[in-house]
């Protein structure tokens, strides 16, 4: 990567030596023209060279080191489920923060119909610019999300990569599921329409039914025994503030130990 | 071989020999405008469709600054047209490019 | 065609890359055939591959005792596509099947049908396994437990199931034919999570009750028998084919 500058081709010169067809002609000169003012091909060859610099000292993969006759991992597919949980996060997070703009967790009765909360998601279905489709993103990414959580796990589990170093990792990776699933639940109860409420009455209803401390978590977490204001408002604390950060903290910690530890490898 | 009467001489058509800068060139720069041409013309086909777009309204602004008003049907087919226009071009620009071809790229057969 | 390029094919027409194996169709033999940027982008491609690998041959860089792969570079370049796919995919699905919203919330009318979301179909079957429930003729027939406690209860066993697992299962076995017995244990516990989510959609499930409520259990024994037996059955061939370098490496235990 000199400033020096590069020998140019004579490119005029080179194309009076050649038969070409006049919109041959003009196409190679309007390229070149634009060449010469935008060098987007120098750029590229930057990057052509990095390639080859990256790619020189990669440690040698399980296959190569033992020089086993499949070259390619057929499960291969499945290791990218975690990225895809991931991601799926990030993108729900994203989606999540827009649509929090116009969200209002409040229960107090509409002007039209149903709760402040109802009514909030209705305009934001219905009035709002893209607000269709943020909806759909969010929903689509959370179910995603909670599908390849399970599906990560099952892999973790059939290729044995719970194994020694890593019990750990599949502790928190437990508690991140279930975290998971407190998410979609949390934000499945925020519409506040007729599944949300009974989905929520079901909630109370475990919550007291666990002995000792029921009615406890059922005040902390439901604020009462029956659905109303507290319940949404807390609802939207857990899904919004509390979860988000446990959640990107645990995250961090799980791919920080898969990082350190590497990609258990299915042999 | 099905591919042994292939030119490069150009003249006939189908391919031309260039040196390697050149042909970075020409695939760098073909390829940026077919798609900037593709994309840029689903957004007039879009401003046709749809009533409101940003498009439509600077250039019935634009329009207007020259007193002159189209009816909404003839505004519509108008950018609908460009807009397959520009599309076509954009495809037009990017097939020209395959034509020209490294050395030794062309060599089809074995 | 003349000697000459008969001779070419094999070593990718005097761009000096040697296919690594002469007997079978290389990637280079199916590509020469073709022109164009698709020519140049194999040619990138091969050569980084075979600079690569000579790379590799030569270099000690990396003998490794724990069995993994590197996070980074490896897994996560080659994530890369996939993750790239995906997100089109999740925006596609996001685009052609949107969300409904239903009635707003009503304390006073009790739907017929009240579910959670999918995912907690599995823990909501849970809940319905009353006629487990021990009946203690100790105390006079009366359940040791509430039906609800009970419900919660087998959530917290199947929870901290899974949490001993690595506790349990220990070893240096990865792949399911070399350990028959777990890979039995979790196809029969994903069948157990599936007959479960259909016991809680009961009443949406055109089926009588008691069979369903028998299945449940019966179709994950029934699966996680099959799994084994037939993961038996591979095991001596495939193992031995297999992994025949790798075990004398790395006996298994």
């Amino acid at each position: 990567m000199s400033l020096k500058e590069k020998d140019e081709h004579d490119h005029l010169g080179w194309m009076k030596g050649k038969q070409l067809s006049p919109i041959e002609k003009g196409y190679l000169f309007t390229l070149i023209w634009l060449d010469k003012r935008f060098r987007v091909v120098d750029y590229l060859e930057l990057l052509e060279t990095l390639y080859y610099r990256v790619n020189l000292q990669m440690p040698k993969s399980h296959t190569e080191q033992y020089n086993l006759d499949n070259k390619f991992w057929y499960w291969y597919p499945l290791y990218a489920l975690g990225s895809f949980s991931t991601l799926a996060y990030v993108v729900a997070a994203i989606s999540g923060a827009l649509l929090g703009f116009y969200y209002t967790p409040s229960a107090a009765a509409a002007a039209d119909t149903g709760t402040v909360a109802y009514s909030q998601i209705t305009f934001i279905m219905q009035d709002l610019q893209f607000g269709f489709m943020l909806r759909s993103i969010h929903r689509w990414s959370a179910q995603v999300m909670t599908a390849a959580v399970f599906l990560h796990m099952l892999r973790v589990y059939f290729t044995g990569a719970y194994k020694e170093p890593r019990e750990l990792n599949w502790l928190l990776g437990i508690v991140l599921i279930s975290l998971t699933m407190g998410f979609g639940y949390t934000g499945y109860l925020l519409p506040w329409d007729q599944l949300a409420y009974w989905a929520g009455q079901i909630g109370v209803e475990m919550s007291l039914s666990i002995p000792l401390i029921g009615e406890w978590v059922a005040q902390l977490v439901f604020g009462g025994f029956s659905l109303g204001a507290p319940t949404l408002q807390r609802m939207y604390i857990l899904h919004v503030f509390l979860l988000p950060f446990v959640v990107t903290t645990l995250i961090a910690i799980h791919i920080a130990i898969v990082w350190i530890q590497g990609i258990a490898e299915p042999h | 071989m099905a591919d042994d009467d292939r030119h490069r001489n150009g003249r006939e058509g189908r391919d031309v020999e260039v040196p390697m800068r050149l042909y970075k060139t020409v695939t760098v720069f073909s390829t940026l405008i077919a798609v900037f041409a593709v994309v840029f013309g689903f957004l007039l086909l879009d401003a046709a469709a749809l009533g409101t777009g940003l498009i439509r309204q600077a250039v019935r602004s634009l329009l207007g600054l020259l007193s002159l008003s189209p009816s909404d049907s003839l505004l519509s087919a108008m950018f609908a047209v460009a807009g397959l226009a520009s599309i076509a071009v954009g495809a037009g620009v990017y097939v020209l490019g395959t034509r020209f071809q490294a050395a030794e790229m062309g060599e089809g057969g074995d | 065609m003349s000697d000459d390029n008969q001779h070419d094919a094999r070593t990718d027409g005097g761009t000096g890359i040697v296919p690594p194996d002469d007997d079978t169709p290389t990637w280079s033999e199916r590509k020469s055939r073709r022109s164009g940027l698709p020519r140049l982008t194999y040619e990138y491609f091969e050569r980084a591959r075979r600079e690569d690998q000579n790379l590799r041959e030569e270099s000690t860089y990396v003998e490794r005792d724990v069995l993994a792969f590197p996070t980074w570079p490896h897994e996560l370049i080659r994530n890369l596509a996939l993750t790239s796919f995906f997100v089109g995919m999740l925006l596609l699905l996001s685009a052609t099947l949107p969300p409904h919203i239903g009635n707003p919330a009503n304390p006073s009318s009790t739907p017929s049908i009240i579910l959670p979301d999918w995912y907690l179909y599995w823990s909501f079957g849970l809940l319905k396994l009353n006629d487990l429930n021990p009946a203690l003729s100790l105390v006079g027939g009366q359940k040791l437990m509430a039906d609800r406690t009970f419900g919660v209860l087998a959530n917290v066993v199947v929870v901290g199931a899974i949490a001993m697992v690595p506790f349990l299962n220990k070893g240096s076995a990865r792949r399911p034919v070399e350990q028959p017995f777990w890979a039995a244990i979790g196809m029969g516990g994903v069948t157990f999570a599936l007959t479960l989510s259909l016991l809680s959609i009961k009443n949406l499930m055109p089926m009588d009750v008691h069979l369903l409520f028998d299945l449940t259990f019966l179709a994950p024994i029934v699966i996680g028998c099959l799994t084994y037996a037939v993961l038996k059955t591979m095991r001596e061939g495939y193992m031995y084919d297999l992994n025949r370098r790798y075990y004398r490496l790395r006996p298994p235990k």
